[in-house]
């Protein structure tokens, strides 16, 4: 054994060798994708939910480009010739290629799973790792998980042979890639297979879940013995002594050796037709070249692109569109078509040393390029023509699926493909590996996209005006096409690898800087304050924080004796707290308001707590009204507001800024209360009294929100700082604030400056509203901190027109304004009214 | 002398073309073999099959008292065979190759290897896909040598490569050959063949039209040039062995190359009536390889032999 790894380290370290640019460009591309995943939007969901993903799709790449690497660009750089000239066997041969590659796949799931912890360690599977399209079955999730496990990597192994078998049977690289595809899906078809037939006999019985998968995962094993047999026959057939018989009969068998072209002597090439007139544009030659050669791979491509179309567009037909979700692996499959399309521009006849014979003979590099993507256009014009066809179709018939379909528009349909192909297209340009270009393709495609879709949901391009942002975009979106056109002369003079992609270099910096821009508008035009603001700031805030003590209560719901309320059983086995159930509060639940040794101290209040404890109190009061002789139902409110006067007092001794606010909320509520005709008869009553003490002692609000704003930003900063999770401003969300309308680099850009931002611009509120000045400037800039530049203004809460008196009542008691605005409200019609009639009385 | 390459009745078919038709050669050890043939005449396929790539359609061969069909490996392990556009990994070094290719050898390979690469002065850490066309065919030759292979098999070997390198090279040739290894190869480029070849064989249309040692070939072949009075007076037909290989006619002379030609004939020749003047000359072996090959002599050589004609005429 030991002997025989000797004999062989000289083979195992050329394959190793081999294979370690399309690990590492997978790894690459994995991680990128991953990070464009992470940033993402919010609200593309769907695109988190899958970025989570993309650590399980790197080893079923790899083992498709394997075989590529180690088999079929040894062929097409004819190294197997001279390899094969060494005494080394066939069997030998086939042997160490097989084994490095599956100890490589090893390698690449040792990886895959190290993503996945990392990805587990930042919180992307919070329920824990479970592997997708599964049945959520709680009974049976362990050991429907380990056959994942197992199916997951024996299926990475079979497409792994699968590519042995086509790049040892297929002289042609791209077609062998291309072949792999259909045959990665063979066992799928066998499966689904079984299961009509067995629907045909039994019926629609239910089937463990688990038993079906240990089918699928014998299929497969059955599948990959099959392909590997056929495989390793194909590769002896290749690699042993090319038979006289065979080379008489079979005009297309490879042979390394060949001492003839494919066309040597052939009857059916001698008698192909050579048209009289030759072809007077040079691109129009190129164009008939393009599908002159390579036709099987070209056929493979159509074949997959045409498949897309009809699968987003035929799930209206009968017997079409009872496999919706097939459909839509069928549109994916169209896009990666067109990536493929993309890059067979410059592989077989659209290489370098084959456009050379055209440049030689005075062919321009844009003709080279115009005959290059000719065939590109009849093809995605035809297949444009097709989705119009088969969409209309689909349409028209009346079938229970139509109801369901969607058909995307033809425009976005087009420029998606044309995205597509200019990407694929520049990676094919640039990267001489076929099998690193068709993977790199559609991840760069998708890659981009995320990207782009990332930068510009930060809101710049708001900013910056749709006719500059129309304009950026049409130059991004053909940058890439720009940037082939532009390194034609370059590539067709057989400049290759690092010194092409340097060439590239310009265009790649405009791709990558086009997005930035809107991001760069924003990041300039974003109101920072300045280093000395800040210093001054964390000052005021440490200061502030010495002499508050932050508040270790928080208002809940609980019994009159200040325990939590008892928990009984419910039916569908569930619990719950009874009165909050049966929705049986009073004043009284709210204990921990009373407790006497608490009185001094601030108490913090939840918005979804103050909101239950707001509506209650309303319900009091509503109730009061429409029987103001209800001496029960005036104890009641009575109690309610001696509630609520005790809660605004410690509301307005916590440090968090959403207190203030719900603090304002209750005198609001209170001042409306009292100014009711029905409560004038009872102002004699102690909480009647207790809550106008309250309304007429406006002394300390403003001190108040200031050292609330203060501390607030304090404790976020602590926390920041801390490394603990800073996902709150005095009490506020930061991720509401900023995730809606900046995305994730948005949040990395701004968060921090956000908080320094809102906090110094709340303090510079409160100065202005104190010295009788104007604070709409201060509330312009809250405006945008918080809603982006989303919302004009003049309409938002904190513009004059939702300050007005009728205006505050809706802002102050509305939960989602007054737990998402800090600030709107302070100082507005409503208190400056307040304060009037106190100075009055 | 023993055999190294034996071949008998070879025939290969192509896709309705006859690559060979009927190729029988012995190879002796310890000589260099020359192969000469244009362009399509079955050369590379009799390499191939000699090194087991390629089953013959008919026949048999021997190489190393082994069958290349079965042996192929064997064969491999002795003999070393570089193409004529060898196909070397370019991301590899030259050092790396080396290293490489020792593991499939004895541990002598890389020493081999190395000090081949140092006298034709490449820099080991050099990446095969920087090195120009040259320095590759120098790198392969180093791979195919560095086992010291009892056979040899080059197709076109020095093509790419420098006079200098070209003249050492052939010389290790022929040192190989002294030291009883066998060097087989094919080329077109005559002068080389001429300065090391011990044997040649001539193949044409996949048939082996002469295969006789270098001297014996040269000695055998002249080129007769004849000058008449009228153009219309017949030649004589020459007695046997005599072979005309090529006959052209230019005005009032004619000039012939003859295999087999002895001083009987030119006095056969001389003595027809007509027959102002006849001169012979001996052939290099570009113009024995035309002549059996079947193309004409160039127009130089005629001049040449018409030159001679006055000479003789006039001294007559």
């Amino acid at each position: 054994m030991t002997g025989a790894l000797i004999n062989s380290r000289g083979l195992i370290w050329k394959e190793v060798r081999q294979l370690f640019p399309l690990a590492v460009a997978l790894f690459a591309a994995g991680l990128v994708l991953m990070l464009v995943a992470q940033m993402s939007p919010d609200n593309i969901y769907a695109m988190r939910q899958s970025g989570r993903y993309i650590p399980l799709a790197l080893p079923g790449l790899f083992a498709v480009g394997v075989a590529a690497m180690t088999v079929g660009q040894e062929r097409e750089q004819k190294t197997i010739l001279w390899l094969t000239s060494m005494p080394i066997s066939p069997g030998r041969l086939i042997r160490i290629k097989l084994i490095v590659s599956t100890f490589a796949l090893g390698v690449m799931w040792i990886g895959c799973w190290a993503l996945i912890k990392l990805e587990m360690m930042v919180g992307a599977f919070p329920g824990g790792f479970k592997f997708p399209l599964l049945p959520s079955l709680s009974h049976e999730a362990s050991i429907t998980q380990q056959v994942a496990f197992l199916s997951w990597h024996l299926h990475t192994f079979y497409i792994l042979v699968c590519g042995f078998y086509t790049s040892w049977r297929i002289k042609n690289s791209f077609a062998s890639l291309i072949a792999i595809v259909p045959l990665a899906f063979a066992p799928f078809a066998v499966i689904h297979l079984g299961e009509y037939i067995r629907r045909e006999h039994v019926g629609t019985a239910f089937l463990d879940p688990v038993t079906s998968d240990l089918a699928a995962l014998a299929v497969t094993l059955i599948a990959s013995v099959i392909v590997g047999a056929l495989g390793w026959r194909a590769a002896m057939r290749v690699l042993s002594p090319a038979s006289a018989e065979k080379e008489s009969k079979d005009a297309n068998r490879f042979s390394p050796y060949a001492v003839f072209g494919p066309s040597f002597g052939t009857s059916g090439e001698t008698s192909r037709r050579v048209p009289d007139q030759p072809f007077r544009s040079t691109s129009l030659a190129i164009f008939r070249q393009s599908f002159g050669s390579n036709r099987l791979a070209l056929g493979g491509i159509l074949f997959v692109i045409f498949a897309g179309v009809i699968g987003s567009t035929a799930g209206g037909l009968p017997y079409v569109g009872s496999s919706r979700n097939g459909g839509t692996l069928l549109i994916i499959s169209g896009l990666l078509g067109v990536c493929c399309l993309g890059v067979f521009a410059f592989t077989g006849d659209g290489k370098a040393e084959r456009l050379r014979f055209f440049s030689d003979r005075g062919a321009s590099p844009a003709k080279l390029w115009l005959g290059r993507h000719l065939l590109a256009v009849a093809v995605l014009g035809f297949a444009s023509l097709l989705y119009l066809l088969v969409g209309v179709i689909s349409i028209s018939v009346d079938s229970e699926d139509r109801h369901y379909l969607y058909i995307p528009p033809l425009t976005v349909v087009i420029l998606l493909a044309v995205y597509c192909y200019s990407i694929s297209q520049w990676i094919g340009q640039n990267f001489r590996a076929l099998s690193i270009s068709l993977l790199l393709a559609p991840a760069a495609t998708a890659a981009s996209l995320f990207l782009a879709g990332a930068v510009i949901s930060i809101g710049g391009t708001t900013r910056i005006g749709a006719p500059i942002t129309i304009a950026l975009a049409v130059v991004w979106y053909f940058v890439p096409l720009l940037a082939t056109l532009l390194s034609m002369r370059a590539y067709a003079d057989g400049v290759r690898g690092r010194k092409l992609i340097a060439k590239s270099v310009p265009a790649l910096i405009l791709f990558v800087a086009i997005p930035l821009i809107p991001c760069t508008v924003e990041y300039v035009s974003y109101p920072i304050i300045t280093s000395t603001q800040r210093t001054s700031l964390a000052q005021q805030a440490t200061k502030a924080n010495a002499s508050v003590r932050m508040p270790i209560d928080k208002v809940s719901f609980q019994t009159p004796v200040g325990r939590h309320l008892p928990v009984v059983n419910r039916t569908g086995d569930y619990t719950s707290e009874v009165a909050y159930d049966d929705r049986d509060f009073s004043a009284a639940h709210l204990a921990n308001v009373y407790v006497d040794d608490a009185q001094k101290r601030g108490v913090m209040c939840e918005a979804t707590t103050f909101d239950g404890i707001l509506s209650l109190a309303s319900f009091a009061r509503v109730r009061f009204f429409q029987s103001p002789d209800d001496q029960a139902a005036l104890a009641e409110l009575n109690e309610w507001m001696d509630t609520m006067t005790k809660l605004a007092r410690r509301l307005r001794r916590s440090p968090r800024v959403i207190d203030q606010d719900h603090a304002d909320a209750i005198v609001f509520w209170l001042a409306d209360t009292l100014a009711s005709p029905q409560c004038q008869m009872h102002l004699d009553r102690p909480a009647v009294q207790a809550a106008q003490e309250l309304i007429a002692d406006r002394q300390g609000w403003s001190d108040a929100r200031r050292r609330a704003v203060l501390v607030s930003w304090y404790n976020w900063n602590e926390d920041r700082q801390s490394g603990a999770p800073a996902d709150r401003f005095g009490g506020y969300s930061i991720d509401v604030w900023i995730r809606t309308h900046r995305g994730m680099l948005g949040q990395w850009l701004f968060r921090n400056h956000t908080i320094d931002s809102i906090a110094f611009h709340l303090l510079d509120l409160l100065d202005a509203e104190e010295q009788g000045q104007s604070s709409i400037e201060q509330r312009k800039t809250l405006d945008e901190l918080i809603s982006g530049t989303y919302q004009v203004f003049g309409q938002g809460p904190y513009s004059d027109r939702a300050r007005r008196k009728g205006a505050s009542q809706a802002a102050l008691l509305n939960t989602e304004i007054r737990s998402r605005y800090p600030g709107a409200q302070w100082f507005a019609a409503w208190e400056k009214e307040l304060a009037q009639n106190a100075i009055t009385d | 002398m023993n055999h190294i390459i034996q071949t008998s009745d070879l025939t290969m078919r192509f896709r309705g073309c006859d690559a060979l038709r009927g190729v029988t050669l012995h190879v002796d050890e310890g000589t260099v073999f020359a192969l000469l043939g244009e362009n399509g005449a079955g050369k590379t396929t009799l390499i191939r099959i000699l090194t087991g790539f390629q089953m013959p359609t008919s026949g048999t061969c021997r190489i190393m008292n082994l069958d290349p069909a079965k042996d192929a490996l064997e064969i491999r392990r002795r003999a070393g065979y570089v193409s004529d556009a060898p196909a070397l990994y370019d991301w590899m070094g030259v050092g790396e190759i080396g290293w490489f290719a020792a593991t499939l050898y004895d541990q002598h390979f890389l020493p081999r290897y190395q000090e081949s690469i140092r006298r034709y002065e490449i820099p080991e850490d050099r990446k095969i896909r920087h090195l120009s066309k040259g320095q590759r065919a120098k790198v392969a030759l180093s791979l195919s040598l560095a086992h010291d292979p009892e056979l040899l098999i080059l197709d076109e070997p020095t093509s790419g490569l420098d006079p200098k390198v070209r003249r050492d090279f052939l010389e290790s040739m022929i040192d190989r050959a002294a030291s009883g290894r066998t060097v087989f190869l094919s080329s077109h480029q005559m002068a080389e063949v001429e300065r090391v070849a011990d044997v040649v064989a001539i193949l044409h249309d996949g048939i082996v039209r002469v295969c006789e040692p270098l001297d014996t070939l040269k000695d055998s072949v002249t080129e007769v040039a004849v000058s008449f009075e009228d153009p219309l007076v017949a030649l004589p037909t020459l007695p046997a062995p005599a072979e005309v290989l090529g006959e052209q006619s230019y005005g009032r002379q004619r000039s012939m190359v003859i295999r087999h030609y002895d001083s009987g004939m030119h006095d056969l020749l001389a003595s027809r009536v007509g027959v102002t003047g006849v001169s012979e000359r001996a052939l290099s072996l570009e113009e024995i390889f035309i002549a059996f090959t079947g193309k004409s002599p160039s127009r130089e050589s005629i001049d040449r032999a018409e030159v001679a004609v006055e000479i003789e005429g006039g001294g007559v």
